[in-house]
């Protein structure tokens, strides 16, 4: 996986008319600000926060497409799959949730591993569709497994009372359970970081998805090593989905409302990156909170109210269209990856 | 069921399956009253309400009552009762569906059900056109008897607009600007106006307003947008599980201890999910009915739900009693499941069967001829000190503050916008 590919050559071909865009955000980021002092700030860092929790959830689908080449579309069941068995070891065995936050990930990358073995491994040498459709099919079944295990009424876990109140961060106060999943985040991807770049593991993951034949030549078991791959992309999948749903709750939609989100997320960041998909939740993160306090300033200076629109789900997807006309291939994506 | 049954009711059941069989609905408008009448002994009743999604604990509790109505009815008129139950999950086509199937294929004599207003809205049109009875269980959108009522839905609790104006004087006591986070469908959409316009009438001044998606889980945005209102209070218009997740984040960010904050419509078991402290946030709310109304028939009802329920007795629970007990009652007053007779034995009907007992209130309630709404009074409650919230044989965690007749909330027939 790449770090980054944005260069100062690539800034040189800007055209002057994104030039223009970035003066124009910047102005009505400033007018914004000039009009709503305290929102946009609080905004500004929810987004942020918000931002964090958008890698975290899109870390296990960034790795498994950026290194293995797969299209992962379970990668939303398995984010499911994880909050799910949280609800079961916290309400049904009693157990504590920071027990579930080990659990859960374990038995999902186990899932993970079960499937990489009897179904992926198969489709390597394959077009990315053909992985795209077989990630698919696995994503039904463990969707009705799901309801018919679990049901399918809305389930929820208690979170450690310690985490359950407000941060006050001088100019706004923000969930403490929100802040602990920034500091997750940035471990999480700090640690995934180093094994990818750091490592013999991972240099040779890479060097097998680069050339595998040559990999095997010099002793590199590489089937286990793509099964621990992708049991890691499980496993941080479900790790997600236990710190994501211990505030909002399991649904049995959860699923499919956030691999389309992890996916716009890989895309705008530029699929193969790590570094851009971190760069890309941030931003689509901050966006979503920003836009619509912008539109209403908007409104309120040149006196237009039809302008204050309430767009915010519509942002990531409208982030993701102005980045791609731009860089088709995302922020920081590698030229000829699944092109 | 059994009977005779006329040319036209034989004509338009018989359509009404044929209908169904060809996959088609609609038809059988215009060809006479719907359901026999030849008695109403042996009855079949649709019950299709959301039975999963984010109101599957509604629509479960709502079916739960429903069944302890059955017992009673069973047991005090020596009718038989086969309920036919199914899932409208969030969607309104879904629900036109249930009812559809459960009149053409299962027989249903009469039908109830749904708690999105938006589901409640279609199914009341399928059921007006083809001339079946339908009760919308537990949907509150004003709509239901205004614009979109119709001469066989009738709507057994109470409007949004009537629990809007319950708690309209005590938050316009309580804070002179608000600001109004609401769920984005019809149920909100409603609540949202009926409020607005309460508080607007009272002298009050509504600062703001967000229209937040349902369902959602991020809520922070919306509460940010309130923090920077610069308003008194907050109305938290938010339906089903939503408001206790809007709720918990609204704790974590700090809010709770600068805000008054003010809830239309209270179910107890959105709050079961918090912790009690957090449970006490809602400084106003109203409610159509709950644990907090401490009448012997409605503690006795709350025994026999904790019993048999999976949940503790709340609100649904006794809509789904009142929805059954009113519509039998219909059907044996008049001898009939003919959509015409039970709906000229419901019209200005006075309700004194058990369902007015556990519901409370001394105005007493009855089915304005004019809308279909069922006038009956409304509560406001507050959250118990938390050392006497008690948990056994069942929560009870809100006790009852004021009590409103029915006719002192209701908007007059002529406001309704309804047209029968």
């Amino acid at each position: 996986m790449s770090t980054t590919e944005l260069t100062r050559e690539d800034l040189a071909t800007v055209s002057p008319a994104w030039w223009a865009a970035g003066l124009l955000t910047v102005v009505l980021l400033a007018v914004t600000f000039a009009v709503e002092p305290g929102l946009f700030i609080d905004q500004a860092i929810g987004g942020l926060v918000y931002g964090m929790v958008l890698v975290l959830v899109t870390l296990g689908l960034s790795l498994i497409l950026g290194l293995m080449g797969i299209v992962n579309f379970a990668h939303g069941a398995f984010f499911m799959l994880g909050a799910y068995i949280s609800y079961s070891v916290v309400v049904t065995l009693g157990l504590p949730f920071w027990a579930a936050l080990i659990l859960a990930p374990l038995i999902v990358g186990v899932v993970g591993v079960v499937l990489e073995i009897t179904v992926l491994r198969y489709l390597y040498d394959s077009d990315p569709i053909v992985s795209l459709l077989a990630t698919f099919g696995l994503t039904m079944m463990i969707e009705e497994v799901i309801r018919a295990y679990w049901g399918t009424a809305p389930l929820e876990i208690s979170r450690p009372s310690v985490l359950t109140r407000g941060t006050d961060l001088g100019v706004t106060t923000v969930p403490t359970y929100r802040l602990f999943l920034v500091g997750v985040a940035v471990i999480t991807i700090a640690a995934v970081y180093l094994l990818i770049s750091r490592t013999d593991f991972g240099l040779t993951i890479r060097a097998g998805v680069q050339d595998g034949e040559m990999t095997e030549f010099v002793g590199v078991n590489l089937p286990i090593r793509f099964t621990a791959m992708f049991f890691l992309g499980a496993a941080l999948a479900g790790f997600a989905g236990v710190l994501y749903s211990a505030e909002t709750g399991m649904r049995t939609t959860m699923g499919e409302t956030f691999v389309i989100l992890a996916f716009v997320v890989v895309v705008v960041g530029g699929i193969g990156s790590l570094f851009g998909s971190v760069v890309s939740g941030i931003l689509i993160g901050v966006s979503a909170y920003l836009t619509p306090v912008v539109l209403s300033a908007l409104a309120e200076v040149t006196n237009q109210p039809w302008l204050a629109l309430q767009i915010r789900n519509l942002v990531p997807y409208l982030v993701m269209i102005l980045i791609l006309l731009y860089r088709p291939r995302g922020l920081f994506g590698e030229e000829g990856f699944l092109e | 069921m059994s009977g005779n049954n006329t040319w036209d009711t034989v004509d338009r059941r018989t359509v009404l399956r044929a209908a169904g069989a060809a996959g088609i609905g609609g038809l059988a408008g215009c060809l006479g009253g719907g359901g026999d009448e030849g008695g109403a002994n042996d009855l079949t009743v649709g019950v299709a309400t959301s039975l999963s999604g984010p109101f599957s604990v509604f629509g479960q509790a709502a079916l739960d009552g429903a069944m302890l109505a059955v017992e009673d009815l069973e047991e005090e008129l020596g009718v038989s009762i086969t309920v036919e139950d199914g899932d409208t999950q969030l969607d309104p086509q879904t629900g036109v569906s249930q009812l559809q199937r459960m009149v053409t294929e299962a027989d249903a004599d009469f039908t109830m059900g749904a708690v999105s207003s938006s589901a409640a809205q279609a199914m009341a049109s399928w059921a007006n056109e083809n001339e079946v009875i339908y009760m919308p269980t537990g949907a509150h959108g004003d709509g239901l008897t205004g614009e979109a009522c119709g001469p066989y839905s009738f709507r057994p609790t109470a409007s949004n607009s009537m629990l809007a104006a319950s708690i309209g004087s005590e938050m316009a006591e309580s804070a002179d600007s608000w600001y109004l986070l609401y769920s984005d469908y019809a149920w909100g959409q409603t609540a949202q106006s009926a409020v607005s316009r309460i508080l607007e009438e009272q002298g009050k001044e509504v600062v703001g307003r967000s229209a937040t998606p349902f369902p959602a889980d991020d809520y922070s945005p919306y509460l940010n947008e309130a923090d920077n209102s610069d308003a008194d209070g907050i109305g938290m218009l938010i339906a089903g599980l939503d408001l206790r997740k809007a709720s918990n984040q609204l704790v974590s960010q700090g809010m709770q201890g600068d805000y008054t904050l003010a809830m239309h419509q209270l179910e107890d078991a959105v709050f079961w999910g918090l912790d009690r402290e957090s449970a006490g946030i809602l400084d106003s709310a109203g409610q159509v009915w709950g644990p907090a109304v401490d009448t012997d028939a409605s503690v006795d009802f709350c025994e026999r739900v904790a019993e048999s329920s999976n949940t503790d007795p709340y609100v649904r629970h006794f809509l789904g009693y009142l929805s059954m007990d009113q519509a039998v009652r219909a059907a044996v007053r008049a001898d009939s499941t003919n959509a015409d007779d039970m709906r000229g034995a419901l019209e200005g009907h006075e309700v004194s069967s058990m369902a007015a007992d556990i519901k409370g209130g001394d105005s007493g309630m009855y089915w304005r001829e004019g809308d279909h709404q069922l006038i009956q009074p409304t509560y406001t409650v507050e959250a118990m000190d938390v050392e006497t919230m008690s948990e056994d044989p069942y929560k009870r965690w809100f006790q009852t503050v004021n009590t409103f007749d029915g006719d002192d909330v209701a908007r007059p027939v002529s406001e309704t916008g309804c047209s029968m």
